[in-house]
């Protein structure tokens, strides 16, 4: 028996370990993905697809560095991508189609999510809770916007203001607090100027047009019944500050030709399926979508400008790489790849 | 060995006497020389494959925290944060560091809030052995728990020993090293009668901890780097243990323990891309635990009580926690548990011996934790055992039963967890210093606080992981040479999994995995004339199986566990001065479950050589050892982003009176 043991494990000792390389299906489009990373493993990634193939980590590739801890947020604007890396204190600024990015260190300020007006571009930050405003001709700070006590998360830039999710904080002993308000920012001025009562716990807020905004809220736990409470999502009208709830719980969101498209899903094995939806803003009818879609652990969620291409990022059970799948409008699958980490938000550029 | 050696030192003590008494002419009553009684478990003839390190082999590799004695044994993964102060859990075999159990005194050390004990808050300064036994110790008197570990690191301390007429020893040892370490420690050990002895060793051990390391900006390391100081790094540790050595009457002995430790560790954290400024991370911990022992032997039974309290106290403070209210995070445990043991053994004919033992533990924690801040575990478990052996056959088996309560704050249901466990080996001499071994084990342990009510969303009804190890060996003694080899297979079912939920400060926990850990522990050792050499090699397939579905992990080996680690240490014991050699050597591991070439961590070798030599003083012996550890100033991460000392010095002195 122990010769066959030994036998046994000097023919797995030659057996090699896995090491699955990305799949490469075209996807069709130039694609940048943003991979946050595990908090800790300074894995944050930027990954590219092209019509030449896929680089799961073309940050890396290109600038011979890593993107840093914990990727937080990506926008394209004027051949450039910017990208807030949160643990790492940093804000890249990448030059497309190229790659090389200058890296602009913000310290501790814990930048988050990002919006661009005016040349400007905007960014939450957890310390202080603030935003700040970026010159992207010199990639400077300029100012800072102190908001109120809690965490700032996602911006929205809209004729001259800003609007800025707050969504919760916790005391030193773990007890959350949640807010349940959108800030308004004057540009000009960079004081709060006002503020808008939304649901509990909002989260990101996305432009729709020139009159609208969306926003979804997480709600809180229940320390009783062990449920999150008082989730959704809700169209803010600008000029009134009308909030007008969809009765749509969204978990995460995006906004493609005037309608909203989201996703909502359950971080517990054994919470209910994972539903895809498009919202219309104007009659606020939710209609679910891509009927075929198998990704019931999503992470991101982004539609190409002419509405034929739905980007889904699985999380990779947030232990392991995750993958980049898109779908037709009918939710028959068009290709996958694989990507990195915690895949958090898909653009075209 | 020890005895061994004591018995030589008796024998040369009273031949050097007897002959100066002989010189002398003159008729004297020698006082009697006093022989420990204190054995370490042996290696080689155990159906349980054990590794022991004395007293005397811990003080030839400059040993100071428990981890420094296991990380050089077979099967061991050390999980080690960096540092002299830096957190250390132990895998052994591929099995989760929560299936082994450190004992100390007999005693098995309970850590129901996490359930890891850091063997860096443990010190082996007044230990007489360390050992590892896979399964569990092959003695007749084990207490329930120890029956129930998945592996047992035992931490015995020393027994003190007097000559002649001595009444009082004392020790004093400093050691000092790079980067901060500082490490005094003090022995006393008194007889105050023919029964009663006791012994008193403090210690307090200090370190900056603020070494160099290299920085490489991308997983290949080929890229951009820098060079950096590991900063928020220092840590100090006071440590007392009082004992009590009472012989009641022959084979009667009763022993007490008195301990206490406080310390502070500064947490540097993970090493993040771009951030240099140092961590706000800090905890404090303060422990006392008072233990008795009493053990009566006859010719053809035994019994052992063990007893304990204990109560710690753990704080965790960060004043830079970005995304917390005022950056600020402080969180404190407070644990107390009661535990009582009781265990007999019977010699039921001449080939079969009996025995069993019942457990009982209460275990208590309160924190200022938000939410289900006060937590009670009840546990009885109990073991029921025998030993057959004919000609040269030695069988054993037990069965272990298991049964624990829960009662939370603020939850409703009262989780409780019920299993019976077995355990079979049978051992075969062939020939005299031959062994052949075999033992099957079923193991399981029960979720710990964390995983079941602290930092998740919301308290699932996990089940308690399972494993289940074979192990087959031979072991093979000879008269300068001795070496063992060990095929094994363990099966991990039931694997708790922790995931980040939607927010990084509450997790989920699943029980989602299935691990397979087929492995190989070979030892070998040489003693010739002044030259004695010891190696070890481990090769551990240990993979995945959850789901075949799932190409990103299954059959990928689990993370930080390497397929091929070893070690081994040399020494020459010359006439002027002893030198001797340690080495390390550790394959690639991976990071994380996927392995990808991003998340490969590079092998790695770590050698030390030292040089110690004893000076003979008028009233005692000065003992001076001097240590280059990581000679090759290998950079190095046994835990990714926590990168490990280069090279650094150590200097140690021992001063016996």
């Amino acid at each position: 028996m122990l010769i066959a043991t030994l036998a046994m494990l000097a023919l797995t000792a030659c057996e090699k370990t896995p090491e699955p390389e990305p799949t490469g299906d075209t996807l069709g489009q130039n694609l940048l993905v943003l991979n946050e990373g595990v908090w800790g493993g300074n894995n944050a990634s930027l990954t590219r697809i092209g019509a030449d193939g896929v680089d799961p980590d073309w940050f890396s590739t290109v600038n011979h560095r890593g993107l840093g801890d914990v990727a937080q947020d990506l926008v394209l604007h004027n051949n450039h991508a910017y990208i807030t890396v949160w643990g790492s204190g940093s804000l890249e600024a990448i030059s497309l189609p190229d790659g090389h990015s200058t890296r602009v260190d913000l310290g501790k300020r814990g930048p988050r999510y990002m919006a661009i007006d005016g040349g400007k571009l905007y960014i939450t930050c957890y310390n202080p809770h603030s935003v700040v405003r970026v010159d992207l001709a010199t990639l400077e700070v300029e100012a800072e916007c102190l908001l109120g006590g809690y965490n700032p998360e996602g911006i929205a830039a809209v004729d001259g203001r800003l609007y800025v999710a707050s969504d919760n904080i916790a005391d030193s002993n773990g007890l959350y607090r949640y807010d349940n308000l959108l800030y308004v920012v004057d540009e000009a001025t960079f004081r709060v100027v006002d503020s808008i009562v939304v649901g509990v716990n909002p989260q990101k807020v996305l432009r729709v047009d020139d009159q609208t905004l969306v926003v979804n809220y997480l709600g809180q736990w229940n320390t009783t019944t062990y449920a999150t409470e008082g989730e959704g999502s809700a169209v803010v009208d600008l000029a009134t500050h009308t909030v007008r709830p969809t009765g749509q719980a969204l978990t995460n969101m995006t906004v493609a030709g005037g309608t909203i498209y989201g996703y909502v899903r359950s971080y517990e094995s054994q919470g209910p399926a994972t539903r895809y939806v498009a919202i219309d803003p104007q009659t606020l009818d939710v209609s679910t979508i891509l009927p075929g879609c198998t990704v019931d652990q999503p992470y991101a969620i982004d539609v190409s400008a002419d509405r034929q291409h739905f980007y889904i990022a699985s999380d990779g059970e947030r232990i392991v790489d995750g993958d980049l799948y898109s779908y037709r409008p009918d939710g028959t699958l068009e290709g996958r790849s694989e990507v990195g980490m915690l895949p958090s938000k898909v653009v075209q550029y | 060995m020890t005895r061994l050696l004591h018995r030589l030192l008796a024998i040369l003590i009273l031949c050097a006497a007897a002959t100066d008494l002989a010189a002398q002419d003159t008729t004297k009553v020698l006082e009697q020389v006093e022989v420990s009684s204190q054995r370490a478990p042996s290696t080689l003839r155990t159906a349980a494959p054990t590794q022991v390190a004395t007293a005397e082999s811990l003080e030839k590799i400059g040993a100071v925290q428990l981890s420094d004695a296991v990380r050089q044994m077979a099967g061991v993964v050390m999980k080690d944060y960096g540092g002299v102060g830096g957190m250390k859990t132990v895998s052994v075999r591929g099995l989760g560091s929560q299936f082994s159990t450190l004992v100390v005194d007999g005693v098995a050390v309970d850590n129901s809030q996490n359930g890891q004990v850091d063997l860096g808050r443990y010190l082996v300064g007044n230990a007489a052995y360390v050992s590892l036994s896979q399964g569990h110790e092959q003695s007749d008197l084990l207490s329930a728990r120890a029956y129930a570990a998945g592996n047992v690191i035992s931490l015995e301390s020393a027994e003190p020993r007097f000559f002649l007429a001595e009444r009082t020893n004392l020790k004093a040892g400093l050691e000092a090293g790079s980067f901060g370490l500082l490490s005094p420690s003090l022995l006393w050990e008194q007889r105050w009668s023919r029964r009663l002895k006791s012994s008193l060793w403090v210690n307090y051990l200090r370190s900056d901890g603020d070494y160099p390391y290299t920085l490489y900006y991308t997983a290949s390391r080929t890229d951009s780097s820098s060079r950096e100081v590991r900063q928020h790094s220092a840590m100090h540790m006071l440590t007392a243990d009082g004992s009590l050595f009472y012989t009641i009457g022959s084979g009667n002995t009763l022993t007490a323990k008195l301990h206490y430790t406080r310390g502070m560790h500064q947490l540097p954290g993970h090493v993040v891309y771009y951030r240099p400024e140092p961590s706000a991370q800090s905890t404090h911990e303060e422990a006392a635990f008072a233990q008795a022992r009493w053990r009566l032997v006859r010719p053809r039974w035994k019994t052992q009580v063990l007893g304990k309290v204990q109560t710690t106290y753990d704080q965790f403070e960060d004043s830079a926690a970005t995304g917390m209210r005022n950056n600020y995070m402080e969180n404190h445990y407070r644990q107390h548990e009661a535990y009582l043991s009781g265990s007999a053994a019977w010699e039921a004919t001449g080939w079969l011996d009996v025995s069993g033992a019942v457990d009982g533990d209460l275990s208590h924690l309160a924190s200022n934790l938000a939410y289900r801040n006060t937590v009670s575990r009840y546990s009885v478990v109990g073991a029921v055992a025998a030993k057959a052996h004919y000609g040269h056959f030695e069988a054993r088996a037990n069965l272990l039963a298991t049964a624990s309560t829960d009662r939370v704050v603020d939850l409703d249901t009262t989780p409780t967890y019920r299993r019976l466990s077995p355990y079979a080996s049978l051992m075969w001499t062939p020939a005299e210093g031959v062994a052949v071994r075999y033992f099957y084990k079923e193991t399981y342990r029960v979720p710990n606080f964390s995983e079941l009510y602290m930092f998740q969303s919301l308290p699932r009804n996990l089940r308690p992981e399972r494993a289940r190890q074979h192990n087959i060996g031979l072991s093979y003694m000879g008269a300068t040479v001795a070496a063992t080899v060990d095929a094994y297979f363990n099966r991990v079912t039931d694997k708790i999994v922790a995931r980040p939920g939607q927010n990084m400060f509450y997790w989920s926990m699943e029980n989602l995995g299935l691990v397979h850990i087929l492995g190989i522990d070979a030892t070998a050792s040489l003693h010739a004339g002044p030259f004695e050499m010891q190696c070890n090699y481990t090769f551990a397939h240990a993979v995945d199986r959850t789901n075949p579905e799932n190409p990103k992990t299954y059959g990928h080996q689990i993370r930080y566990t390497p397929r091929h680690s070893g070690g081994g240490s040399a020494r020459w014991n010359g006439r002027w001065v002893n030198l001797g050699l340690q080495a390390m050597v550790v394959g690639h591991r991976y990071a994380y479950q996927q392995n990808t070439a991003a998340n490969r961590l590079p092998a790695y070798c770590d050698l030390g050589i030292g040089a110690d030599r004893i000076f003979d003083l008028p009233w005692g012996t000065l003992r001076v050892q001097v240590q280059v550890l990581n000679l090759l100033d290998v950079q190095y991460e046994v835990v990714q982003f926590y990168p490990m000392m280069g090279r650094n010095f150590k200097l140690s002195l021992t001063y016996e009176l």
